[in-house]
């Protein structure tokens, strides 16, 4: 026994050296070297011990664990074992929650406008500013869709919010990306991400004509792919591949449900000419923004995949509704929106007011308030719950990349938050962030936010900002209302 | 008159509906009963009871110690709470029009005239909780007039307004350079006109002053121009600035506190502003901070909240508040400004100390406003849970003791 | 000993010690430098320069230095005293003067060579030069005849491939317009490349790279056939057996790989190799896989780097230096993010000498101090067209200082660092024996902010007195 022993070793510590000895000789130009499976280097493996995990899947587990090994999650729950050597993580008191997913995003991903169409991961910028901002407030996937503005940096107004690009013909393009912040690793989850139509709107009739003609001609694509493929696997000899433009055969992949349709309306009347063509042409679309798909739920619910809301509704007298019973149809925006969509069972997922990140205007109105957002939702009448998954796995299922993203279960991609309160809680802080299972973001060594302590009634360490001379006043502690009583936290 | 029969008619409704003993309602008279009622007057009550009649607070008390009189309307507030409601500080939306922009400094215009009962933006403000707003001209000239305090629910405009003047309006810098000519283009020229004509209406004041007290025979000349700044020189109403950043904060500060001893609310507070709060707390200032609500420093990469800055900075929590500047943010949205406010570092009791007793003593209406206690104007609102919690939302507003939104009958507005 | 024997004696020795003295001066001669053996004839000059400090950059700083300058090379360095100095040489008396190598840019644009650093586009020129397209005035070489550079590097533009670096010195300053003929001293000292991960460069690249190593593979598969046009298949076992001194283990493969063909009649007998086409556009990159030229790649940033490592990875022998163009929007010179990479790959990064500043993250970052500390090799790379701004590098470099570089390792990287870069750190860049004679005196440290320049001297002559300029 010992000698076969001594042999299998001397036998893999040969392999192992000849491994070393190879000649220094320049390689051949080829792929980057896979390593060897003698040279796969151990596991890696984080455990975050006893938080609240909140799963989106399978609900709240309260004392759990979840381990990360590589780059995906790999157990999930009380009774996890967390193996020797890995880097564990105490989550007493906190929470933990997938990595928020942005389905209207812009600058979260460091992209570059390119007018080549070179791929999003070769445009990507992984030490963008705007990046590092998104994963602090907890964003670690986000969907941007085609032709971003080259408005990396603030200014005043910060990166402008995507009114969505795109024509009444439709378009393909977009990618789903991680915010991988510091690598190039991981980046791209889909790439095309979807197909986008605008609505013909104001544009009067002859657009929704051409609308309509883009989805005839996708019918009769699909048909005639069809046809050829049945001809192909007969034998048939010198047959012609269908083709057509990119648009069209972009929309005969969405009929068969390979591909996302995004459909930007907002009003009834655009929404119903979109749902009129779902419908006929049999096409799971996506109503983006759909301010007004409270007042034809039923019709979304039947013809609609599913709508991208904002719970809060956009501000103003104009956009909002108020009982007035001269007025006759319903109109606007409610606030029970979400609600009346969850209860319809149509899936509802949420997008911010501003779709991109400002880091001089007005706080919780754009995408670093997505989890705020959804709270709003919470208002108009969901749960905790079904608003979490709102900005979780919703999005991940309505961008086809639920297999991958969205929940904390075993096999999936290790994109997690580690949080300071409830992922809902207007006053949750993100105290690491993982992307692919790798930390791409963490409080304590990013300036942002750190100086503002959990517990706010406590005077914060350190908050002397720059120019602010002499010495800062004694330690205060926050006074109490005027005879000692106190707000209480929950 | 339609409205009145129609709220009467409601009222009867409500009536109808009650269950128990059909006592004869008292109208005008409500109790809410159940809720943890913040009086901002003592101790939060864990299960209050607070009494409305005639449009005031009766009184306030502990379920069980203070009894519902008979014939009150009974509002359940079980698991609830009782909130005053919110005043803002800084509005543009409660009357019509924003600005007239005529001269630089235009001490004699006012939104008096243009006071709305009911307006569209002010119906969904009640259901954010907000009760009272000081509604003012625009930033447009350095002076753009004086600005109401207004309800933002009334059903005559006595019953709307509160009090006119309720300030005056003074955008320091930052916004009147566009409009203004060759002089005023830079702070040198706007400062010159802000102080030029507050210190003309201090010496009218001054010499009004002297002649009703006998010290003079002659009668002063009745300027419309310079009359309104008399109450502020009185301390009866409050200067609102519109002021930001460090060196036009500090103009602030010197010019109008501290040499010309007004009564200032620094009405924005915006960026690195709140450098200024020693000098602030030196001259017994209020700063009430937004719609900007943080500063990312580009100095050392920090997210400063605004109104947190100036309190641990060292100003007291009397003197802190919150706004909107709606329609920059939409007025409903007070609290969630708190909420954002709280978010990045201000504590929680004196984000509600700041949109409460601290705007109405901000206001000079400490006495009326701002707090639920015997006397105060009935105005609160009932919250399903923490009011700066985006989840919790407002099931009644009461606004003079009477229903100014109602969720179940008007339907979620906000 | 007796008196005669010691008269003797004494005899002996003063015949002993002309005989000495003579033999002593014909070895003090230089004769392999003489021409003519005529006893008068001139030997060739050399010139000792007498300097208060000297920072010879690989040699270290010597106080009281005397460096030999002759025929246009430092002949030798030393301590004055110590150090041998010819008997006929000329002195050069600067006691009050600090001597340092003459600054060396690596990644100019000057004289019309270009707007600014081009990244994009993915074009092959490795066969095009600048020279065609240099434009010096007479007023430029006053400015770069002060302005302590003595070595000036011109890159070529554009993405891929841009093409061949020049080399030009400073030259004194004369009436008439120069001749770029005069300036350029090499055309083709290194290859300049630029990459931009958003455009098709990247594809680009990874196919030049392998065409590039295909060339050689091919080359030396084509001389290892020896004499290719007679070899046939029948001959390659002889051949194997004939060169048993050959160290190729495929040599000795050959005969049993050929030997199970030549069973097989009807096969095709196999080709003997050909000579591998050489394409100028690319030749460069061949060059460069098989460090025999030098190479910068010219990147925008660190996220840039994090995308090139696609192209370091392909192939281990392309190692250009790393150019960091850094746009100031970016946060200057942001190379520290990415220093564990660029220490693994052991590349030298050429960057301008500045801080970085990361907006909203507030980071200011002295990137030289931190690759420097770690051991990456830097080169600066100032202003890239403004002959004017070069006058104002030492402070620059002063500035680094401030922020944690050490004055010998910012010296370094003025100096022999680009000129390693440029595959010149054995003719310049340092005061040592065998380089050109390139330098400059100050009148003080020449990183202390009142030290003036006070002469500039190139190939052993003085191109630029402070003091002429004055009169």
């Amino acid at each position: 026994m010992p000698m076969r022993v001594i042999f299998c070793l001397v036998l893999v510590g040969a392999l192992l050296s000849a491994q070393t000895e190879a000649p220094k000789e320049p390689s051949k130009a080829q792929e980057p070297a896979t390593p060897s499976a003698a040279a796969t280097p151990a596991p890696r493996y984080i455990a975050i011990k006893d938080a609240t995990l909140h799963t989106v899947s399978h609900g709240t587990i309260a004392g759990g664990t979840i381990l990360i090994k590589n780059k995906l999650i790999h157990a999930v729950g009380t009774d996890v074992v967390i193996p020797e050597g890995a880097e564990i993580i105490d989550g007493r008191g906190k929470h933990v929650s997938p990595g928020f997913v942005a389905i209207a995003a812009k600058g979260a991903l460091g992209l570059r406008n390119s007018t080549n169409k070179e791929k999003a991961e070769h445009r990507f910028d992984p030490f963008a500013d705007f990046m590092l901002l998104a994963l602090a407030n907890g964003v670690t996937c986000a969907h941007e869709s085609g032709g971003m503005a080259d408005s990396m940096f603030g200014g005043l107004f910060g990166s402008v919010g995507s009114a969505f690009i795109g024509s009444h013909t439709g378009q393909l393009g977009g990618v789903v990306g991680k915010l991988t912040a510091g690598t190039i690793e991981g980046f791209t989850v889909r790439e095309p991400a979807a197909f986008y139509m605008n609505s013909p709107g104001a544009q009067g009739g002859s657009a929704r004509l051409e609308q309509r003609d883009v989805f005839e001609k996708a019918k009769k694509h699909r048909a005639a792919v069809k046809a050829w493929l049945k001809d192909l696997a007969a034998g048939k000899k010198d047959l012609q591949e269908p083709k057509t433009e990119e648009n069209v055969a972009a929309l005969a992949d969405a009929m068969n449900g390979e591909i996302p349709v995004f459909y930007y309306a907002d009003s009834r009347r655009e929404m119903a000419f979109a749902l009129e063509l779902a419908h006929e042409f049999n096409v799971p679309i996506i109503l983006h923004t759909a301010q007004e798909a409270w007042t034809i739920a039923a019709d979304v619910s039947r013809s609609a995949a599913g709508v991208i809301l904002l719970p809060r509704g956009k501000g103003g007298s104009a956009t909002r509704p108020y009982t007035d019973p001269h007025v006759d149809a319903p109109h606007g925006w409610r606030m029970e929106s979400a609600s009346i969509m969850q209860k319809l069972g149509v899936p509802w997922s949420t997008m911010t007011l501003n779709t991109g990140i400002t880091t001089s205007l007005f706080a919780g109105r754009d995408l670093l308030g997505l989890n705020l957002e959804a709270a709003f939702a919470v208002r108009g009448g969901v749960s905790n719950e079904e608003a979490l998954r709102s900005i979780t796995l919703t999005p991940a299922e309505m961008l086809h990349v639920q297999d991958r993203i969205g929940s904390l279960d075993k096999g999936k991609d290790a994109d997690i938050l580690l949080l300071d309160r409830e992922p809902l809680d207007y006053r949750t802080f993100v105290e690491k962030a993982f992307v692919n299972g790798r930390l791409a973001y963490d409080e304590q060594t990013t300036p942002l936010y750190a100086h503002i302590q959990t517990d706010r009634r406590q005077p914060p360490k350190d908050w002397k900002p720059w120019g602010i001379w002499g010495e800062l006043p004694e330690q205060k502690v926050p006074a109490p209302l005027s005879d000692g009583s106190k707000v209480e936290q929950k | 008159m339609m409205r009145a029969l129609s709220f009467v008619l409601l009222v009867a409704l409500g009536v109808v509906a009650q269950d128990g003993p059909v006592a004869p309602v008292e109208p005008g008279c409500f109790a809410l009963v159940g809720g943890r009622v913040f009086t901002m007057a003592g101790p939060s009550i864990e299960r209050g009871v607070v009494l409305m009649r005639d449009g005031k607070i009766e009184q306030t008390g502990a379920v069980g110690e203070l009894a519902v009189p008979a014939g009150y309307r009974v509002v359940d507030t079980t698991g609830q709470r009782v909130i005053p409601g919110f005043i803002e500080l800084h509005n543009h939306t409660a009357c019509s029009d924003l600005h007239d922009i005529v001269y630089q400094v235009n001490p004699e215009l006012r939104v008096l005239d243009n006071i709305e009962m009911d307006s569209p933006e002010m119906r969904i403000a009640r259901a954010g909780g907000v009760t009272t707003v000081l509604s003012i001209p625009g930033s447009g000239t350095n002076m753009g007039g004086f600005g109401a305090i207004v309800k933002t629910f009334g059903e005559t405009p006595q019953e709307v307004l509160v009090r006119f003047p309720g300030a005056l309006k003074i955008a320091q810098a930052g916004n009147p350079e566009r409009g203004n000519g060759d002089l005023g283009a830079g702070r040198i020229g706007m400062n010159w006109m802000i102080r030029n004509v507050l210190v003309e209406g201090r010496a009218y004041h001054e010499a009004w002053c002297a002649y009703e007290e006998g010290k003079t025979k002659t009668q002063p000349t009745k300027d419309p121009r310079y009359e309104y700044l008399r109450g502020l020189y009185r301390g009866e109403y409050p200067v609102a600035v519109h002021t930001q950043i460090f060196q036009v904060v500090q103009s602030t500060l010197r010019m109008l506190a501290r040499d010309l001893k007004l009564k200032v609310v620094i009405d924005h507070g915006e960026f690195d502003g709140f450098i200024n709060a020693r000098l602030a707390i030196e001259n017994n200032v209020s700063a009430a901070c937004g719609p900007r609500v943080f500063w990312l420093s580009q100095n050392d990469g920090r997210f400063f909240g605004l109104a947190a800055s100036w309190y641990w900075l060292g100003v007291s929590d009397d003197h802190i508040g919150v706004n909107t500047d709606s329609p920059v943010v939409p007025q409903e949205e007070l609290s969630f400004q708190a909420a954002m406010a709280i978010r990045h570092g201000l504590p929680e009791g004196v984000a509600l100390k700041g949109l409460t007793i601290n705007a109405a003593r901000f206001l000079c209406l400490e006495k009326r406003l701002g707090s639920l206690e015997t006397g105060k104007d009935a105005d609160l609102a009932i919250w399903t849970g923490d009011p700066f919690d985006p989840r919790s939302r407002v099931l009644m507003t009461f606004v003079n003791g009477k229903v100014a939104y109602d969720a179940a009958r008007d339907g979620q507005r906000f | 000993m007796t008196r005669p024997a010691m008269d003797n004696v004494s005899d002996w020795l003063r015949s002993c010690g002309v005989l000495l003295l003579l033999v002593a001066a014909s070895l003090a001669q230089e004769t392999p430098e003489t021409q003519g053996a005529d006893e008068g004839a001139a030997k060739t000059p050399v010139t000792a320069w007498h300097v208060k400090r000297a920072h010879t950059i690989s040699g270290g700083v010597i106080d009281d230095a005397v460096i030999l300058v002759s025929a246009g090379r430092i002949t030798g360095v030393g301590k004055d005293g110590v150090l041998a100095i010819p008997s006929h040489a000329t002195h050069e008396e600067r006691r009050a003067c600090t001597v340092a190598p003459g600054f060396v840019h690596p990644a100019g644009l000057f004289f019309g060579a270009g707007e600014r650093y081009d990244l994009t586009g993915s074009a092959a020129k490795g066969d095009e030069t600048v020279r065609g397209r240099l434009d010096p005035q007479e007023a430029d070489l006053k400015k770069l005849a002060r302005s302590g550079f003595t070595t000036l590097a011109i890159v070529p533009s554009g993405g891929g491939l841009s093409g061949m670096v020049a080399v030009a010195k400073a030259v004194k300053p004369s009436q008439g317009l120069p001749d770029p003929a005069a300036l350029i001293r090499d055309d083709k000292a290194a290859v300049a490349m630029a990459f931009d991960p958003a455009t098709a460069s990247r594809e680009f690249f990874l196919k030049s790279i392998e065409k590039a190593r295909k060339y050689i593979t091919d080359l030396e598969a084509f001389k290892k056939a020896g004499k290719p046009a007679e070899s046939k298949p029948a001959e390659a076992p002889k051949e194997g057996e004939a060169k048993p001194e050959e160290k190729k283990a495929e040599g000795e493969k050959k005969p049993e790989e050929k030997k199970p063909e030549e069973k097989k009649p009807e096969e095709k007998k196999p080709e003997p190799p050909k000579e591998p086409a050489k394409d100028p556009k690319i030749q460069p990159l061949s060059d460069v896989l098989e460090s025999k030229l030098a190479s910068v790649l010219f990147i925008s940033g660190a996220s840039a780097f994090l995308h090139a490592e696609a192209l370091f990875a392909a192939d281990a022998g392309f190692r250009p230096a790393v150019a960091f163009t850094g746009a100031a929007f970016r946060g200057g010179p942001d190379a520290w993010r990415v220093v564990e990479g660029l220490k693994k790959l052991g590349v030298t990064v050429l960057m301008p000498p500045q801080i970085s500043n990361v907006p909203f993250l507030a980071t200011l970052r002295s990137t030289a101090t931190i690759l420097l500390d770690a051991g990456v090799p830097v080169a600066f790379m100032p202003e890239a067209r403004d002959l004017d701004a070069l006058e104002r590098y030492r402070f620059e470099l002063m500035q680094l200082v401030r922020h944690g570089v050490h004055c010998e390792d910012a010296l370094r990287a003025a100096t022999l660092t680009p000129a390693e870069v440029l595959g010149l750190g054995h003719r310049i860049g340092s005061l040592e024996a065998g380089r050109d004679a390139d330098f400059v005196l100050y009148d003080g440290d020449p990183l202390a902010p009142t030290t003036k320049l006070v002469a500039v001297v190139v190939d052993g002559a003085v191109i630029h007195d402070a003091a002429e300029e004055a009169k």
